[in-house]
């Protein structure tokens, strides 16, 4: 992984966390909210591999984290599998497209199910994520279509930036 | 399918593991203050900035959504806005209909009077510039002409023409119309006429009379008055010259009726068995 995938991996994993929680977390969406944090995981898990979705997991959960009520790791642990799981079950380009976002779509819907397990465990507000998780994941398999070229097109731009 | 290798399930191994450890020490005693405070300090500004930028696009979007019902929703309540508006106008005017009201129960209770409440529903100095106002009161009401007309403040003026629901009333102001007064206390009789907006004018029988600013009038006899006795009239403002008994004795009265801004009336039914004499006149005030 170079240095300028790191870094971009790094600042997309920012951005979306900064558009997840003044923008896309307050649209007033009847059924729940898409989580652009989670699919931009699987995406980086998806174009540039195991080893980079799992990394980007890890900081983009630790950063929900320290930004949320809840004990630092929860959302670590979950993006981090979703990232990891992401990049080993699907391979860029082998699978067609219809398939590859039905198993993105899957992947979400798992690891906003096991995030959701998680928070009911510790005692934090696990059910309010359980109420609204069928319309995020109809959501993020609307948002997936927008999300996944875009971070496959800037992953392989900045593989050849050396 | 892209097996992992060994190192990756070490690494993915090592993460879970470290983020376990995380949440048990964080779960435990909330070590993490420090870098909660951190994470707050670099993202808490960009927030602000991007909710600022992003924030009414945002809003827009969100209202999508509500447009046909918001529509509807500002449509009732304009509407119920409205009809609130209304209701404190008529609030405000029953409550100066009230007033006027009790005054005019209390005049008519001080003179003995048995009075008819009445609305004015029109008025105004009409063909050939008389005082004159409409009352919603005809003979159905047993109004007939030649009544005292009252307010709550003091006299109005005469019923002169009725109809079945409505009567005319000659206003006290009317520059035709001549009412008896009488000065409360010394009793000295006169005549009361009309001036239009101006004051009233009062010329006294007796040319030698004495009488000064701040005395008050009430109806009292004169000639074929049919005014009945004691109601208010106004008080003198202005005592004329002296002519020593050559010419006759006049001063100057300001009502107690506003005559432009009548509203509720009363129309005095049936007089009192005996002149009430100066009883229903207002307190005097204080000098």
């Amino acid at each position: 992984m170079t240095a300028a995938r790191t870094a971009g991996a790094l600042l997309a994993v920012c951005v979306a966390v900064l558009l997840q929680a003044t923008v896309i977390s307050r649209l007033p969406l009847p059924g729940g909210t898409p989580s652009l944090v989670l699919l931009l995981v699987i995406a980086i898990g998806f174009s540039a591999g195991t080893t980079a979705g799992l990394f980007a997991g890890f900081v983009a959960g630790a950063t929900v984290d320290l930004m949320s009520d809840h004990p630092l790791g929860v959302a670590a642990i979950c993006l981090a599998l979703g990232g990891f799981v992401a990049g080993t079950l699907l391979d860029n380009g082998t699978r067609g497209v219809a398939r590859s976002l039905l198993l993105v779509v899957t992947i979400a819907g798992v690891v906003q199910l096991l995030y959701a397990a998680l928070l009911a465990l510790l005692g934090a507000r696990g059910g309010s994520v359980l109420h609204g998780l069928a319309g995020a994941v109809g959501y993020d398999a609307l948002l997936a279509p927008l999300v996944l070229p875009v971070v496959a097109a800037v992953e392989r731009r900045l593989r050849s930036v050396r | 399918m892209r097996r992992p290798t060994r190192r990756q399930r070490l690494a993915l191994a090592a993460l879970l593991a470290l983020a376990v450890v995380l949440v048990t020490v964080d779960y435990q005693g909330r070590a993490f203050g420090g870098l909660r405070a951190g994470t707050e300090s670099v993202f808490g500004p960009l927030q602000h900035g991007v909710s600022a930028v992003v924030g009414p696009v945002g809003r827009f979007l969100g209202g999508i959504p509500h447009l046909a019902s918001s529509g509807r929703r500002i449509d009732a309540l304009r509407q119920q806005n409205d009809d609130l508006r209304r209701q404190l106008a008529e609030q405000a005017l029953d409550t100066a209909r009230a007033e006027q009201l009790s005054r005019l129960t209390l005049l008519a209770g001080l003179g003995q009077y048995r009075v008819l409440p009445a609305a004015v529903i029109g008025f105004g100095p009409g063909p050939g510039f008389e005082w004159v106002a409409t009352l919603d009161v005809g003979a159905r009401d047993r109004v007939v002409p030649g009544q005292t007309v009252v307010s709550g403040d003091g006299l109005v003026g005469r019923v002169k023409q009725v109809g079945a629901t409505t009567c005319t009333v000659v206003l006290a102001a009317d520059p035709g119309s001549s009412v008896g007064g009488r000065i409360a206390g010394s009793g000295q009789l006169g005549l009361v006429t009309g001036n239009g907006t101006a004051a009233m004018r009062l010329t006294l029988l007796d040319p030698n009379a004495r009488v000064s600013a701040g005395d008050r009038l009430v109806t009292g006899p004169y000639g074929a008055s049919t005014y009945v006795a004691g109601v208010p009239i106004g008080e003198i403002t202005e005592v004329g010259a002296d002519t020593g008994g050559v010419g006759p004795r006049t001063a100057t009265v300001r009502p107690y009726v506003a005559f432009t801004r009548l509203d509720l009336v009363g129309v005095v039914l049936t007089g009192p068995r005996t002149d009430p004499r100066d009883s229903v006149l207002p307190p005097k005030p204080p000098r």
